[in-house]
């Protein structure tokens, strides 16, 4: 090692002759180097050597991206394979910025960047291209689950929401419901297997979980006025059910959630949310829609006049003006725009239509819940 | 070390000597030196930005950008270190991670849930097995992490790096994790001086290596302090909870006739926020008081070809690393991170030295390692420090 130049890195000289250091990238020494910038690229030169080096400019790469105001390069070369210079001093950096511009940070941000940009725009036409197509992978995933997974998962989500609320088993009212069952059944999906509960719970609501499990709530029993009501209902969940709404909606909520949970680094935690994202669950006017046309078909089939729905819509629309966002009426959160959907059903007229049960039957029906072991401590009005 | 011949006569480092070591080819002095990495507040927005942007995605490139520049404020005799990990390295090993472990898990414990019911003893299980899985993962996890970053570390362009298995240092880490909890916490000096010593003892710089010789029992005076310390201000603040609890709500069921004064309610409540608060910034400073002499402790006894290091770390200082550390990334959401991490860098750099001098003539390059994707584990579980 020559003695005579100890200075580690040492600053330019105003002749442009820059020093510097050069380790061989063999042992961990490193020597004192005279660099100059030339127009092919560095000519790099060992003290008291003639034989010098070139480094190409786009032969270079710089070991941390250079930036306004770094105070040291340390750069290398396919001239050099191995070796590693160090140059220190601001105006090095500065001139070489210019020569070989790969090396800034500004150029290695871009580098990185663009894949990212090219990545999502691609992303973004992909997820076009399956709204513009109605292409719901969730849907996809949802058809191929077995039944028999569906209708356990299902059963889950129930008790899950219904935790703590009786089931109403009346026996009377019990097998009128059957009876209703059994009629918006037939003459449509005769394989089709719907396991509708009755649940103790003002909450005037119905809804559809995984596996053809519907839920009806003592408060949606009370609040129709006609057994043709409560069949429209039924018939629309039976639809929602029928179309696998609920399951196409739970994979791709969860889905997204997890992408969410993953991307922003996450990673556990979902699992205890899935409980609360069930009873979360909205389905878009499209699905709405489809189940709305389902039920009239199904209520045409059994011969039961959809104006029943149509009435039930009409009056939910009432509500609605009446009174925005009541807790109460919380299927109002999950149907919009009932006045448009009443008009829809009302299209539909059925001739030879008889009432969806007899007056015994339906008068059993509301009454299923009176002789279940917990009746509700608030007595329903209506 | 009293001989070293960089010292001056009054026992104070003298670069004239280091120059005249240098210039001999023989042993060198090595020494440790931070220079303030440039334009770090505009790196931090940059990458915040970027990282919203793409959903995240840049994360993995901005993090390898702030390496850059925290590397390189790092000199040893004024040379800098040098990263050379990717971006696309640490996105493949989350990935990877996400793939094979992270998204399997994640359906199985769904399909348990949904089969057998949240509350069924199968999904407890099945809890419990991953539980216990994650924890030796953790271990597993940080051994890969630093193998992956001391193979991306170069100096004068000689590698780093680690050796030994990834599976003894996490079945170590998990074993003494359990032991840990059998004694109280009484394990913790031993096991940190247990796990350090698997890491320095596989640290390689080139071909030469690292070296620990330190024992758990010096560590046992302060961490009596920390741990008697950590009870007796827990207890005080239960205490105080106990009687603010007391005197808001009486014993038993609160009397509707008698309306507490307000007032009163809310002065015991800001005696107890303020005992919390005392109770915790206490606790912070044994610990960092704890911790300090723990650094040091490691420092002196790790070795590299003849040289010691040597530790300066103190509890006031490693407070206020902390405490700033804390209210700046709080304060920011986030955003600057990165600032303080190359705070907490240049901590580690001004607070080692390197006693004794070194023959780095002879210290020959190492083969590259082959790990090729970096710390899924890390990125998954969230316990990166850099």
């Amino acid at each position: 090692m020559p003695s005579d130049d100890t200075t580690p890195a040492a600053a330019p000289a105003s002749t442009g002759v820059f020093h510097g250091r050069l380790s061989d990238g063999a042992s961990a020494a490193s020597r004192p180097v005279e660099i100059r910038l030339r127009s092919q690229g560095l000519d790099v030169r060992a003290l008291h050597q003639d034989q010098s080096t070139i480094w190409p400019w786009s032969s270079l790469t710089a070991a941390t991206p250079l930036t306004k105001g770094a105070d040291h390069a340390l750069l290398q070369s396919t001239a050099a394979p191995d070796a590693s210079l160090l140059v220190t001093g601001s105006d090095f950096v500065t001139a070489i910025s210019i020569s070989a511009p790969q090396l800034t940070a500004h150029a290695f941000g871009w580098r990185a960047t663009r894949p990212m940009l090219v990545a999502l725009a691609g992303l973004a036409v992909l997820a076009g291209g399956l709204w513009l197509g109605h292409i719901s992978p969730a849907r996809g995933i949802a058809m191929v689950i077995p039944e028999s997974l569906r209708r356990q998962a299902g059963s889950r989500a129930i008790d899950a929401m219904t935790e703590g609320r009786a089931t109403c088993n009346a026996a009377a009212g019990r097998e009128a419901l059957e009876r209703l069952i059994t009629r918006l059944s037939n003459g449509t999906d005769e394989n089709r297997r719907f396991n509708v509960r009755v649940i103790n719970w003002n909450l005037i609501n119905a809804f559809a979980a995984p596996g053809g499990q519907i839920v009806l709530t003592s408060g949606v029993i009370a609040a129709s006025q006609s057994a043709d009501e409560l069949a429209g209902i039924l018939a629309h969940e039976m639809g929602h059910a029928e179309a696998l709404h609920p399951e196409t909606a739970i994979i791709r909520t969860v889905g997204l959630y997890a992408a969410f949970e993953l991307m922003t680094g996450g990673g556990g935690g979902t699992l205890s949310s899935v409980g609360v994202l069930l009873s979360q669950l909205r389905y878009s006017k499209a699905a709405e829609r489809d189940a709305d046309d389902r039920a009239t078909r199904r209520l045409e089939h059994a011969k039961i006049s959809p104006s029943g729905l149509a009435n039930f819509f009409r009056r939910l629309d009432a509500r609605e003006r009446q009174k925005k966002g009541s807790k109460h009426w919380d299927i109002l959160n999950t149907h919009p725009k009932s006045r448009e959907r009443a008009e829809a059903v009302a299209k539909h007229h059925v001739a030879d239509g008889t009432p969806a049960l007899d007056p015994a039957d339906w008068q059993a029906l509301r009454s299923i819940c009176i002789a279940s072991p917990k009746p509700t401590p608030k007595a329903n009005g209506g | 070390m009293t001989t070293n011949p960089t010292n001056n006569a009054y026992g104070h480092f003298d670069p004239h000597a280091a120059m005249r070591a240098m210039a001999d080819g023989d042993a060198e002095p090595l020494i440790l030196s931070w220079a303030t990495p440039p334009a770090m507040v505009g790196l931090s927005v940059k990458n915040f930005l970027l990282k919203i942007i793409t959903l995240g995605i840049y994360g993995f490139w901005g993090r390898t950008e702030v390496r850059h520049r925290i590397w390189s404020a790092a000199r040893i005799n004024a040379e800098p270190l040098q990263y050379t990990g990717t971006g696309k390295e640490l996105f493949l090993g989350f990935l990877i991670v996400l793939g094979v472990l992270l998204v399997p898990t994640f359906l199985l414990s769904l399909v348990i849930n949904f089969a057998f019911g949240p509350k069924s003893v199968a999904a407890g299980l099945i809890q419990l097995t991953l539980y216990a899985a994650f924890f030796f993962l953790v271990g597993f996890g940080i051994h890969r992490a630093q193998r992956y970053r001391l193979s991306r570390t170069r100096w004068r362009g000689i590698r780093a790096g680690l050796e030994g298995s990834s599976w003894t240092y996490a079945w170590t880490y998990f074993w003494t994790g359990l032991l840990m909890i059998l004694t109280l916490g009484w394990a913790s000096p031993w096991r940190a001086t247990k796990l350090q010593g698997l890491i320095t003892n596989a640290m390689r710089f080139g071909k030469s290596r690292f070296a620990f010789d330190a024992k758990g029992g010096p560590l046992y005076g302060r961490f009596a302090v920390l741990w008697f310390s950590a009870v007796v201000i827990s207890l005080a603040v239960i205490a105080i909870a106990a009687f603010v609890n007391f005197k808001v709500l009486g014993l038993g069921m609160p009397n509707p006739n008698i309306r507490p004064d307000m007032t009163e309610l809310f002065t015991l409540l800001a005696v107890f926020y303020a005992v919390g608060l005392i109770g915790f910034l206490f606790y912070s400073i044994i610990s960092a008081w704890y911790r300090a002499h723990m650094m040091n402790h490691f420092a002196r006894h790790t070795t590299f070809e003849g040289a010691r290091f040597k530790g300066s770390a103190t509890g006031r200082t490693l407070v206020s690393l902390a405490v700033g550390n804390y209210l700046m990334v709080l304060f920011t959401l986030g955003l600057l991170v990165p600032v303080a991490q190359a705070r907490s860098a240049r901590y580690l750099v001004e607070h080692l030295q390197i006693e004794g001098n070194v023959p780095l003539a002879q210290i020959q390059q190492r083969a590259a390692d082959d790990i090729k994707r970096g710390e899924g584990l890390a990125q998954a579980f969230d316990f990166d420090a850099f």
